[in-house]
């Protein structure tokens, strides 16, 4: 297989989103371009209100661009994160069936819900109301069933960052063990995770997206652009 | 090579619109069920309560009890029944989008979906209330079973889609605009009065019952009671037909809006 020719797993061609607020709305992507290759991790960096969300959004398929299109050649999961995706009035064990269940899972349901349990460790919590969850629980919890599923790409937004050492230390296992089959793409301000998981990454600046084809480059952009020293480079 | 996962393996459309048919059409009856521990029994309980209540205070104006062709509290058991068949229908499936935003994270979730399943599951239920209407003032001693079943299941199939129509339609209006739900609410009440729920047409003027016909609730009303009550004289000018007839426009147009503003209630 050669990697030059094999077209790229993910391409972003001048994507334009805005969103229509009370009160008007700004454009939050101004012409977003890049390639993603094959078995990639990616990290997302940028600002607060940035666009980075938005981008992982639009490329979960929950929204669309209203300019410019996304190519997808793989299969990519829901944007794992804080919020979406869980119904609060019901138990971790029916989202959990639910989400299998759309995904035509129904035979091997027991397999996934073994699977999310034992990577989620939550214990009697899982027939539990999810509004009852702890961020780090429902973090947990999400993790889980997306690993569950077989797919090309991971979104994740700020999924880790509520986590304990021992949830990114098994998180950061699961990846490493789907090495040449899955990758991430990865929203998160705790630069050593994204340096853990991450290989490339893409900065996104004032509506555009810049590409590094190495993580730490796109990070350094990104401190530089705000005025933070790095604690990398002070280490050095 | 990799190993294939059946579970996340290609998968035609209709098989994926089917998984997702499947999977909300369980989590809505276990939610339907479990919103609170009276939840079973208030589901029956409420539409008996309803018809007790009403026929208490008809029967205790004793006004107008005279109806051409059936006995007066078999006639309003049957009207009320199907009229909240179709209440319950409608604002159940106005509702389901804003009950079911956290799961459009999921790209197969769509919102037509939830209105559809939660519209199928409610009338799967409210057939049931009907049944157990039926059986029960059987068993009180009135004539309520049916002399024309299958005519009388096509008036509920059209009542039924009417329904829907008008859950898919207002869904999209409400995720919009919000307060459009109290309109609706609103408007339910004078519905009805103005279906011949309770006070029958046939003593109204014929100028007024001319414009009462625009309602297709009053022909869907008026038909169940005929397909019940072989002798029932209904009021002139019912057809099944004219149901159908806003039934399918309520339900093409609802899909259309649905498709139009898919994505964006989606990004809500």
């Amino acid at each position: 297989m050669d990697i030059q020719n094999e077209p790229a797993m993910i391409e972003a061609k001048d994507v334009w989103k805005r969103y229509h607020g009370p009160f008007g709305g700004g454009w939050v992507l101004k012409g977003v371009d890049f390639k993603i290759p094959r078995g990639v991790s990616v990290g997302l960096v940028g600002k607060n209100g940035a666009g980075k969300s938005t981008l992982l959004r639009l490329i979960g398929g929950m929204d669309s661009p209203d300019k410019g299109e996304i190519i997808e050649r793989c299969r990519v999961s829901w944007p794992i994160g804080l919020g979406g995706g869980f119904q609060g009035s019901m138990t971790g064990r029916q989202n959990v069936k639910f989400v299998a269940r759309i995904h035509g899972g129904n035979a091997d349901i027991d397999r996934i819900i073994d699977e999310v349990q034992d990577f989620a460790e939550i214990g009697p919590a899982f027939d539990q109301p999810i509004h009852t969850y702890s961020s780090g629980m429902r973090s947990r919890l999400a993790f889980g069933l997306s690993l569950a599923f077989n797919f090309d790409v991971y979104l994740s937004d700020e999924a880790t960052a509520v986590g304990d050492v021992s949830f990114k230390q098994k998180a950061k296992k699961a990846f490493k063990e789907r090495v040449g089959q899955s990758s991430l793409i990865m929203v998160s301000h705790a630069t050593k995770i994204l340096e853990d998981l991450c290989q490339s990454g893409i900065w996104l600046h004032e509506g555009k997206a810049i590409w590094f084809d190495d993580l730490k480059d796109a990070i350094d952009a990104y401190h530089d652009s705000v005025g933070h020293k790095p604690k990398t480079k002070k280490a050095k | 090579m990799k190993d294939v996962n059946p579970a996340t393996a290609v998968r035609s459309p209709y098989k994926v619109a089917w998984h997702v048919w499947t999977a909300l059409f369980m989590r809505e009856f276990v939610s339907r069920m479990t919103t609170d521990r009276f939840a079973p029994v208030w589901l029956f309980l409420q539409p008996i309560l309803h018809v007790v209540i009403l026929v208490a205070v008809r029967d205790f104006i004793g006004k107008g009890r005279l109806i051409p062709g059936a006995e007066f509290i078999p006639w309003l058991v049957i009207g009320i029944t199907t009229f909240i068949m179709f209440r319950t229908l409608w604002i159940q499936g106005m509702n389901a989008i804003q009950a079911n935003k956290a799961l459009f994270a999921y790209r197969q979730v769509h919102p037509a979906d939830t209105v559809l399943v939660r519209c199928a599951m409610e009338a799967k239920l409210q057939a049931f209330v009907l049944m157990i209407m039926v059986f029960m003032f059987t068993g009180l001693g009135f004539d309520m079973l049916p002399d024309a079943p299958l005519e009388a299941v096509e008036v509920l199939l059209a009542m039924s889609l009417l329904g829907l129509g008008m859950g898919l339609t207002t869904s999209v209006m409400v995720t919009f605009f919000p307060e459009s739900s109290k309109i609706v609410n609103l408007i339910s009440f004078p519905l009805y009065l103005l279906s011949g729920v309770m006070i029958p047409i046939q003593f109204m003027p014929h100028g007024i019952q001319e414009y009462l016909l625009y309602n297709p609730l009053l022909h869907a009303v008026e038909l169940i009671r005929a397909e019940f009550f072989s002798s029932y004289h209904a009021v002139q000018g019912v057809s099944l037909w004219y149901v159908y007839q806003w039934a399918i426009c309520t339900v093409l147009l609802g899909l259309a809006l649905h498709v139009k503003f898919k994505v964006r209630m989606v990004a809500r």
